[in-house]
C-alpha cells in the first residue's frame, strides 16, 4: 500500500521519527511549567508564580524552596 | 562577477564572527570564562549550539550525500537523532546541570572525579588522552570538509580551503572562547536551520513537485523510497539502520555536549531550550535527507553525493543565496570545530595542568595557556587534513563514536545508578573507548559493517554494570543522588511524591 506515492512503512518511520521526540519535549515543558509557574521574558521564575526560585533546591514544590525574595 | 557576490557574503559572515570573537573574548580571561562562559548562557544559545556543535558537516555534506545515496533508509538516523536529542535534553540535562553546579565542574572529567572520589586523577588523565586522540581525529575530517566545500563553491583548491577555514576558527576559538563559541554557534545554527528548510522545498519544487519527485526516485532505483534500502531485512539491512539509529546514542552524554549543559544558567533554561533543541534536530535531519533525495533526481549520476549540496545551490539559487549556502557549509563546520578545539583545550588546561600539577597557576596564566593548546591542536588536524582526503561521513562518525563510548555509559550510570562505582566508571570508560577502536580495526567488515557506537556504547555499559557490582560505591552515592532528582523535580521525582 502506498500513501502519496510512497509505501506505508515509509510515512511510519517518519512518524515514529518526529512525534514522539517532539511530543515528549512539549510535554517536559509544560509539566515544568505548570510545577513552577509561569516564566518571565528573561526566562526567569515570574513574580505571580509558585513563589520560589527555579533553581533552589525544592523549587517546584508549593511551600518548597527558597523565597524569591530571598 | 559570481565570485564578487559570494565573497562579499563570505566577507560579512567572517566579520560577524571576528567580531564575536573579540566580544566574547572580555569574558575569557579565567578558566571558568573561558571553558564554560562562567555558566551564564541562555535558552536559545544553548539549544542552538548543542545542534550545532552536535551536527557538522557531516550534516550539509555528509546526510545529504547519504539521502542521495540510499533513499528514504536515511530517515533511520532521522530517527535514532531525534529521540537521542529529546532524551538529552528531557533525563540528562537537568541532573547532569544539577550535580555539576553542586561540584562547581567545568569539565566532565571534573564532575567524573568529584562524583565517584577520584584522587589519583585517573579519569581526567584518561579522558585528556582519549579527548586528544578523537579531537584530532574529528577536527581533521571537519577540515577535510572545509577544503571540499572551498573547493566545490569557490574554486579554491583543496589546501588553500583547509588553510582559510582553520585561520578564521582559530582566531575567534581562541580569543573569545567558550562564549564566543556558544554565540557564533547560535548565529550558525540559525543560518544552518534556514538553509535547511528551504532548500529541501525549493529542489522539490524545482523537480516538479512531489509527484515528480516520487516518480523520479523510484525511476532512479525503487530502493530509494523503501525504507530497508537495497538489503531489506537481511542481516546487512537490520545492521545498517541499527547503525543509524545508534548514531543517537551519542547526544546522551558526549562531553562537547554535554558542556552545554553545564553552561546554562540555571535548569529553567533547560526546560525551555528543550523543545527548541528537538524540533531543529528535526528539521535539520529531514531537510538534509529531503534534499539529497531531491538532488539524486535532478543530478542521477553524481561521482561523490558529498557534492549535491553545493551543486544544488549553485545551479537552482541566484549567487547570493549560493555564497549564503557557503557560509551555512561553514558554520556547520566551525561550530564544531571550535567546540571540539575548547573541549581539547580544557582537557590539557584544566584537567591535567590546572588540577594534578600546577594548582597554583594564575587564572589569567591558564586561560592563556588554553588558548596556546587550542592553536596547537587545530594544526595537528590541519596536518592530519592535509595527508589525505576522507570521505566525511563514515571518518567524523567514527570520532564521534570514539567519544561518545568513552563517556556516555559512564555518565549515564553516574546520574542514574547509585550503585555505580568508581573501579566501574574508570573500566567502563576504557573498554568503551577500547571497543570502539577494535571493532573497526578487526570486527566491523565480519558483522555486516555494523556501526561501531553499538558495541561501543553497550560494551561499555555491560562493563560499567559488571565490574560496579563487584566493587564498592562513594559513600554518600544514594543520599546525594536522592537530593539531586528533589532538587531537579519531574520527571525524575513524580508530582506531589513524598520528600
Amino acid at each position: 500500500m502506498t500513501i502519496a506515492g510512497l509505501p506505508w512503512t515509509t510515512w511510519l518511520l517518519l512518524a515514529a521519527a518526529v512525534l514522539p521526540g517532539v511530543g515528549l519535549a512539549i510535554a517536559f515543558q509544560r509539566v515544568h511549567r505548570a510545577d513552577q509557574g509561569p516564566l518571565d521574558e528573561n526566562g526567569g521564575p515570574h513574580r505571580s508564580g509558585s513563589g520560589v526560585s527555579g533553581n533552589a533546591p525544592g523549587a517546584g514544590r508549593p511551600g518548597g524552596g527558597e523565597p524569591d525574595d530571598r | 562577477m559570481i565570485s564578487t557576490t559570494i565573497l562579499a557574503v563570505l566577507g560579512v559572515y567572517l566579520l560577524i564572527l571576528l567580531v564575536i570573537g573579540l566580544w566574547g573574548g572580555r569574558e575569557s580571561h579565567d578558566v571558568a570564562g573561558y571553558y564554560v562562559a562562567g555558566k551564564k548562557l541562555p535558552s536559545w544559545v544553548i539549544a542552538f549550539s548543542s545542534n550545532s556543535t552536535g551536527e557538522s558537516a557531516w550534516l550539509l555534506l555528509g546526510l545529504t550525500g547519504m539521502g542521495y545515496a540510499v533513499g528514504m533508509h536515511a530517515l533511520w538516523i532521522v530517527l535514532g537523532e531525534v529521540l537521542g536529542v529529546a532524551a538529552a535534553w528531557i533525563w540528562v540535562a537537568r541532573p547532569f546541570k544539577a550535580y555539576t553546579d553542586r561540584y562547581r565542574s567545568i569539565t566532565v572529567p571534573d564532575y567524573l572525579e568529584e562524583r565517584f572520589h577520584d584522587r589519583a586523577h585517573v579519569f581526567r588523565i584518561m579522558g585528556a588522552v582519549i579527548v586528544l586522540t578523537m579531537v584530532a581525529a574529528y577536527t581533521a575530517a571537519q577540515l577535510t570538509a572545509t577544503g571540499k566545500a572551498f573547493d566545490s563553491f569557490l574554486g579554491t583548491g583543496y589546501r588553500a580551503g583547509v588553510f582559510i577555514g582553520l585561520a578564521v576558527i582559530l582566531f575567534y576559538t581562541s580569543v573569545g572562547g567558550f562564549k564566543a563559541v556558544a554565540y557564533s554557534d547560535l548565529v550558525q545554527g540559525v543560518l544552518m536551520f534556514g538553509c535547511l528548510f528551504t532548500l529541501p522545498i525549493v529542489t522539490i519544487l524545482a523537480v516538479g513537485g512531489w509527484g515528480p519527485f516520487v516518480e523520479g526516485l523510484r525511476a532512479a532505483d525503487p530502493d530509494l523510497l523503501r525504507t530497508g534500502g537495497g538489503l531489506g531485512l537481511t542481516p546487512a539491512g537490520v545492521a545498517s539502520a541499527a547503525g543509524f539509529v545508534g548514531i543517537g546514542l551519542a547526544f546522551l552524554g558526549s562531553p562537547q555536549l554535554l558542556t552545554r549543559f553545564m553552561a546554562a544558567r540555571d535548569q529553567r533554561q533547560i526546560v525551555h531550550a528543550a523543545p527548541i533543541a528537538v524540533l531543529c534536530i528535526v528539521v535539520f535531519d529531514i531537510g538534509a535527507v529531503f534534499a539529497g533525495m531531491a538532488g539524486r533526481v535532478l543530478f542521477p549520476r553524481l561521482d561523490d553525493p558529498e557534492t549535491i549540496l553545493p551543486l544544488l545551490s549553485s545551479e537552482l539559487f541566484p549567487a547570493l543565496f549560493t555564497g549564503v549556502f557557503l557560509i551555512v557549509v561553514l558554520a556547520a563546520i566551525m561550530s564544531t570545530v571550535d567546540s571540539l578545539l575548547i573541549l581539547a583545550s580544557s582537557a590539557v588546561v584544566r584537567d591535567v595542568v590546572q588540577k594534578i600539577f600546577r594548582p597554583e597557576a594564575s587564572q589569567r596564566r591558564l586561560s592563556l595557556l588554553g588558548k596556546l593548546i587550542t592553536v596547537i591542536i587545530g594544526v595537528v588536524g590541519l596536518g592530519l587534513a592535509l595527508g589525505e582526503v576522507r570521505l566525511i561521513f563514515w571518518f567524523v562518525l567514527f570520532a564521534w563514536s570514539g567519544l561518545a563510548c568513552a563517556f556516555t555509559p559512564v555518565v549515564l550510570c553516574s546520574l542514574f545508578w547509585p550503585r555505580t562505582t568508581r573501579a566501574g566508571a574508570i573500566a567502563g570508560m576504557a573498554g568503551g573507548f577500547l571497543i570502539t577502536v577494535a571493532w573497526v580495526v578487526w570486527f566491523k567488515a565480519g558483522f555486516h559493517d555494523l556501526y561501531e557506537m553499538l558495541p561501543g556504547f553497550f560494551g561499555g555499559l555491560l562493563i560499567t554494570v559488571v565490574v560496579s557490582l563487584f566493587t564498592h560505591p562513594p559513600p554518600g552515592a544514594k543520599d546525594e543522588m536522592r537530593r539531586v532528582r528533589e532538587e531537579v523535580g519531574r520527571p525524575y521525582r513524580a508530582p506531589g511524591a513524598r520528600t
